[in-house]
């Protein structure tokens, strides 16, 4: 499948066979795209000089996804990339994106549960490969029981990239038992002049703001999914589409256990 | 008519036993203020009322309208009418208020609250406690100055209306007018929910703004005296010694002492 987008679009796909999808944002094209994921699925994208993206993925596989995302981008492009997955199966992701030519600048928000007995395995990479480009990673997670997740967060700087920019932050929240968190932040950076950071925190939730909520009326699982939600929420500003955003707040909500779903659990 | 029964209660902090047998009862409508010197139990009895895990009742009962509020846990306790207005706040990062409280209210009904009888009802808290009205898109508590962070209590109180709420110092912190609309909004709340209280404050101006219908003085974990404004008065005017020879108790007096403080590790290889 190939997509091509000029001036300004909005678009929705919806990934239900496994495939390879092409896309191709002209030159000073801007808009949004929110593409669901059901299969596996490659992805090779482009975008010319000039233009600008939202692009929010969305986990709605059944089964274990593979998701291999490569990108492209040209002078002063610039793109704002999400990835929320709140299934209950396994993930392995695999993102590289590269930025070409000077003034390229990328941003990726992840998202991910991990569910019971889930395996979220992810390897992203942002490749400085011209001066005056920037590269920011914000990972979050939330775990329960036996959860295993991993993310290797690589910001490569080449010779000659003056003035680049990497940073990257990991946060992760550990809530149940059994869990595996894996987190490797990586900085390889092979110029002077430029800027670079890494921050993470792994952890259970605070014993005083559980109290405190429960305080209010919220039972220990809804206090938690509370918590868990400020992990995943900010993903979804990459969303541009209000009544679809409300429709998924609402799903993570539910998922995470807002409305008392998994009480017992 | 709600009814607040505390009887006999012993509550002690990592195996040291800070209340040794305090009764109190607190009916709808009431205004109970709880002074005495610091150290001596008034947050201990507040927090063991609401249940945080941190202080363990070891004797004696709480009962709220003939219900036994130990057996219940803390979010039972909030749902059953009890609210703790906290000194100290916890900041949560990520969530914001109007969620925060949405889920609050939600919690405790079958169906979820409209979000136009939600935006009204949090709007006109807002504007009750003079807050700024982005208060419902910033995160919980993060980033509010002390007095933000107790005026947003008072938001949460007005919005879950309790049947009894307990305020622990919840004046610390504000400036004189911002006291005045604090108890404004306290006194408002209680008139349209009927519902009791129980003040902790240090500050006589804040009673003067409420006029509690009762007053007790909590020494040594036991109330020694109870009374009406009379005694506020009294307190404000001659402190808290008198009561040590009139009713032969011993305040526990805060560690004040200096200790030594330590520098941290040294970083330097030995050898």
């Amino acid at each position: 499948m190939e997509k091509q987008y000029i001036d300004v679009f909005q678009d929705e796909l919806l990934i239900d066979a496994p495939s390879q999808l092409s896309i191709h944002i002209h030159k000073q094209a801007r808009g949004s795209l929110f593409i669901v994921v059901q299969e596996d699925v490659q992805i090779s994208i482009v975008m010319d000089e000039q233009s600008s993206s939202h692009i929010l993925f969305y986990n709605k596989n059944q089964d274990k996804l593979k998701l291999d995302i490569h990108s492209n981008l040209k002078k002063d492009a610039e793109c704002k990339m999400g990835f929320l997955d709140m299934e209950t199966d396994s993930v392995s992701m695999d993102l590289k994106t590269v930025l070409d030519e000077p003034g390229a600048h990328f941003e990726l928000m992840t998202g991910q549960l991990g569910q019971e007995n889930t395996i979220k395995h992810n390897n992203i990479e942002i490749l400085h490969k011209a001066g005056y480009t920037q590269g920011l990673m914000q990972n979050f997670a939330v775990l329960f029981d036996k959860a295993d997740y991993q993310m290797v967060a690589n910001g490569n700087i080449k010779k000659g990239c003056s003035q680049a920019q990497s940073h990257q932050v990991t946060r992760v929240l550990t809530l149940g038992k059994d869990h595996k968190a894996k987190v490797i932040p990586l900085l390889l950076i092979d110029e002077n002049d430029v800027k670079a950071s890494h921050a993470q925190t792994i952890g259970q939730p605070d014993e005083d703001q559980l109290y405190y909520l429960k305080s209010r009326g919220l039972s220990h699982r809804q206090a938690l999914g509370l918590l868990s939600i400020g992990y995943l929420l900010p993903v979804l500003d990459l969303m541009d589409n209000e009544s679809k955003k409300e429709e998924l707040r609402q799903e993570m909500e539910n998922k995470v256990g807002l409305y008392g779903n998994r009480e017992n659990s | 008519m709600t009814e607040l029964v505390i009887k006999d209660l012993h509550v002690s902090v990592e195996d040291k036993e800070i209340l040794k047998g305090l009764d109190l009862t607190i009916h709808s409508g009431e205004r109970h203020a709880l002074m005495g010197p610091n150290g001596n139990g008034k947050s201990t009895l507040l927090a063991a009322i609401m249940g945080n895990p941190k202080y363990k009742v070891t004797q004696g009962s709480i009962t709220l309208d003939g219900e036994d509020v130990l057996k219940m846990e803390v979010d039972q306790r909030s749902k059953a009418g009890l609210f703790l207005g906290m000194q100290y706040p916890s900041e949560i990062s990520g969530v914001t208020n109007s969620d925060f409280l949405r889920s609050c209210i939600n919690a405790r009904q079958e169906k979820p609250i409209s979000l136009f009888k939600f935006i009204k009802e949090m709007d006109k808290a807002i504007q009750q406690l003079d807050m700024k009205p982005d208060l419902a898109h910033r995160f919980l508590n993060d980033g509010f100055s002390g007095g933000e962070k107790k005026r947003n209590e008072i938001v949460q109180m007005m919005m879950l209306k309790p049947s009894i709420a307990m305020l622990d110092e919840i004046d610390s912190g504000l400036d004189v007018d911002a006291l005045k609309i604090v108890s404004e909004a306290i006194d408002q709340c209680q008139k349209e929910n009927d519902m009791g209280l129980l003040i902790v404050s240090h500050y006589a101006r804040f009673y003067e703004y409420l006029q509690p219908t009762h007053a007790h003085v909590l020494v040594d974990g036991r109330i020694v005296v109870s009374g009406g404004q009379e005694l506020i008065e009294k307190i404000d005017t001659q402190g808290y010694e008198w009561l040590e020879e009139e009713y032969h108790v011993k305040a526990n007096k805060e560690d004040t002492r200096k200790r030594p403080t330590s520098l941290g590790l040294c970083g330097a290889k030995r050898g």
